[in-house]
């Protein structure tokens, strides 16, 4: 449970936890639009470097990126394997049947495998260097203009902001009620699936209670403190926008160019071929 | 059974992160039968080092023996079950464990799981209730409708049921009221020496200790400041001074009486009993 690192934040002074959190936000989604159209080698290690600058700049030591792969790392090879069985063209290394190794096969077995890593390390990247309020608020800037269409985004905004601010509190209590079965002699991790299940049910159990009640507490003490929705408010955080976030945006068209770049020297090569 | 800690140090993994040694180098043992109150400022490791008796944290080096039981690094899963079935546990604000349908079955909960008989268990739960001072037509209510007093005593019963030989206490009056408080400890005290079982207790309250506690071990950033009889521990003054540690009530009478008379008892007062009785030899009163 205290394995994952996706979705953490480490407190820091880096750069990339000054930028503007809408920044942040939208440009981890761009740049994840973007691997879906390189379709080169060159494009990729464009893209590779440019992840491993902004892990640099994050403060964050590398190793803490690759742990946070780690648990994931399983499911990325299956991903792969099925790419690079399945894709046929180009020189073809082995096949039985439907199966096949072929040089496209690599190829976009290699793609797939540095989109998903990609996603990974960017998506880290923001959750580390950025704290969940902040991306509430980001997001709520985002989609600010659904208010239009009537959809009471300000309320959602803070449901989002309240559930993600008492995520920590779930894991620990999570951790606590656990110890607390563990001393009272329930193994996890042990028996049939059934018997697993049955023990999920002295920890889900509490959990629910202590959140109701919980729940209950926060609307009481919103409602005391004057909070009812539908009304316009401000907000005690303002996000600004600051010159390094144009400097970030300079940055980001750069890298578009370099890799489009090579996606052109690619399909002139495919043409001449 | 004997609590005995060498050499143990033990930190927690946060993600990639760990934190630095929360039980730095800690050496202790606590014989069989004793009542001893763990003290310390927030922080300075008290929770974690009863988890290391059962093994809910695993020392990073040294060693926990619990009677013959040894906890170290590896934790194997086996001496971790045997050593559970020993301890009992009871958490700081443990009716957060609650989740049976009827206050028997989760009164029955631990029992069941240490391999208890039926009627082992039946009659474990009996007494237990009995014990906690709740009166047995709450078998069949639910925990959650219970008041907040009842469902403490409901998980504390829960872990007696189990006849634990070592007792281990996270700050078990904590949100209670005063009366609540006093008649939690004084049955805890009450168990405790009927069953002979070697108790820790984890305490801010300083009558507490002097009232319930044989010894007092003093916890500094995971270390042990001092671990003593009770009554030498409130005797020394400047010691209590330099770890800030207040006196009980009954001592500080005391002192605040010599401070005026100028005079110095022989004895030093843990309880208001003693006070009267000191003051009455002193021929103060
Ligand atoms: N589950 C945990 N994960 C990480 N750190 C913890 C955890 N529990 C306690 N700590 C840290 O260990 C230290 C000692 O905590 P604890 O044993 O709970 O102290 P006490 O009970 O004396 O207040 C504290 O610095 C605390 O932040
Ligand atoms: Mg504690």
């Amino acid at each position: 449970m205290n394995k994952l690192i996706l979705g953490r934040y480490f407190p820091g002074e880096s750069y990339l936890h000054r930028l503007d959190p809408r920044l942040k936000l939208v440009a981890a989604l761009y740049f994840i639009g973007l691997l879906f159209f390189v379709e080169n080698g060159q494009g990729y290690i464009w893209l590779f470097l440019f992840t491993f600058l902004l892990m640099r700049l994050s403060g964050v030591s590398y190793s803490v990126y690759f742990k946070g792969i780690r648990p994931l790392i399983w499911l990325i090879l299956f991903a792969v394997m099925l790419r690079v069985m399945f894709t046929g063209g180009g020189t073809i290394y082995f096949s039985l049947g439907p199966i096949m190794i072929s040089r496209f096969g690599l190829l976009s077995g290699f793609y797939t495998f540095s989109r998903f890593i990609m996603i990974i390390l960017i998506s880290t990247i923001v959750t580390l260097t950025t704290k969940s309020i902040d991306l509430t608020d980001a997001i709520h800037a985002l989609v600010k203009p659904l208010r239009l269409m009537r959809i009471p985004v300000d309320d959602f905004a803070l449901m989002l902001s309240i559930s993600l601010r008492f995520v920590p509190n779930l894991l620990d209590e999570t951790q606590k009620v656990m110890d607390a079965q563990r001393a009272r002699g329930v193994v996890f991790g042990e028996g049939n699936l059934i018997e697993q299940m049955k023990k999920l049910v002295p920890i889900v159990l509490p959990l629910f209670v202590s959140s109701l009640k919980r729940a209950e507490e926060m609307a009481d003490v919103m409602e005391v403190k004057g909070y009812r929705s539908g009304v316009k408010r401000s907000s005690f955080r303002q996000l600004k926008w600051h010159l390094r976030d144009g400097v970030a945006i300079i940055c980001i068209i750069i890298l578009t160019l370099g890799v489009s770049f090579f996606n052109n020297i690619n399909f002139v090569l495919l043409f001449n071929i | 059974m004997q609590v005995r800690f060498e050499h143990v140090r033990a930190d927690y993994q946060l993600g990639p992160i760990r934190t630095a040694n929360v039980i730095n180098d800690i050496s202790a043992e606590l014989p069989t039968g004793t009542f001893t109150a763990i003290i310390g400022h927030t922080g300075a490791g008290k929770s974690s080092l009863l988890k290391l008796i059962n093994g809910l944290l695993l020392p990073t080096a040294g060693e926990v023996h619990v009677g013959g039981l040894m906890i170290n690094v590896k934790g194997e899963k086996q001496i971790l079950n045997q050593v559970r079935k020993r301890v009992g546990m009871v958490f700081q604000f443990p009716e957060a464990q609650l989740f049976a349908e009827t206050v028997e079955q989760d009164i029955a909960f631990g029992p069941i799981n240490f391999g208890f008989t039926p009627e082992q268990t039946k009659q474990a739960v009996r007494e237990s209730l009995d014990k906690v001072g709740l009166s047995a037509d709450l078998l069949e209510r639910s925990p959650f409708s219970l008041s907040g007093g009842q469902q403490r005593r409901v998980a504390i019963a829960g872990i007696m049921a189990t006849s634990p030989d070592v007792l281990v206490l996270d700050e078990p009056g904590a949100g209670l009221d005063p009366e609540g408080r006093k008649k939690i400890l004084s049955m805890l005290k009450c168990w405790h020496n009927e069953h002979k079982a070697t108790t820790l207790l984890v305490t801010h309250d300083m009558d507490d200790v002097a009232t319930y506690a044989d010894n007092v071990l003093v916890l500094d950033h995971g270390r042990v400041a001092s671990y003593q009889s009770v009554r030498q521990f409130f005797s020394d003054e400047d010691r209590l001074s330099e770890l800030a540690i207040d006196m009980p009530e009954p001592l500080r009478v005391q002192r605040r009486i010599e401070q005026e008379k100028g005079i110095k008892l022989s004895q030093v007062s843990l309880t208001r009993s003693e006070l009267a009785a000191n003051l009455i030899k002193e021929q103060l009163l």
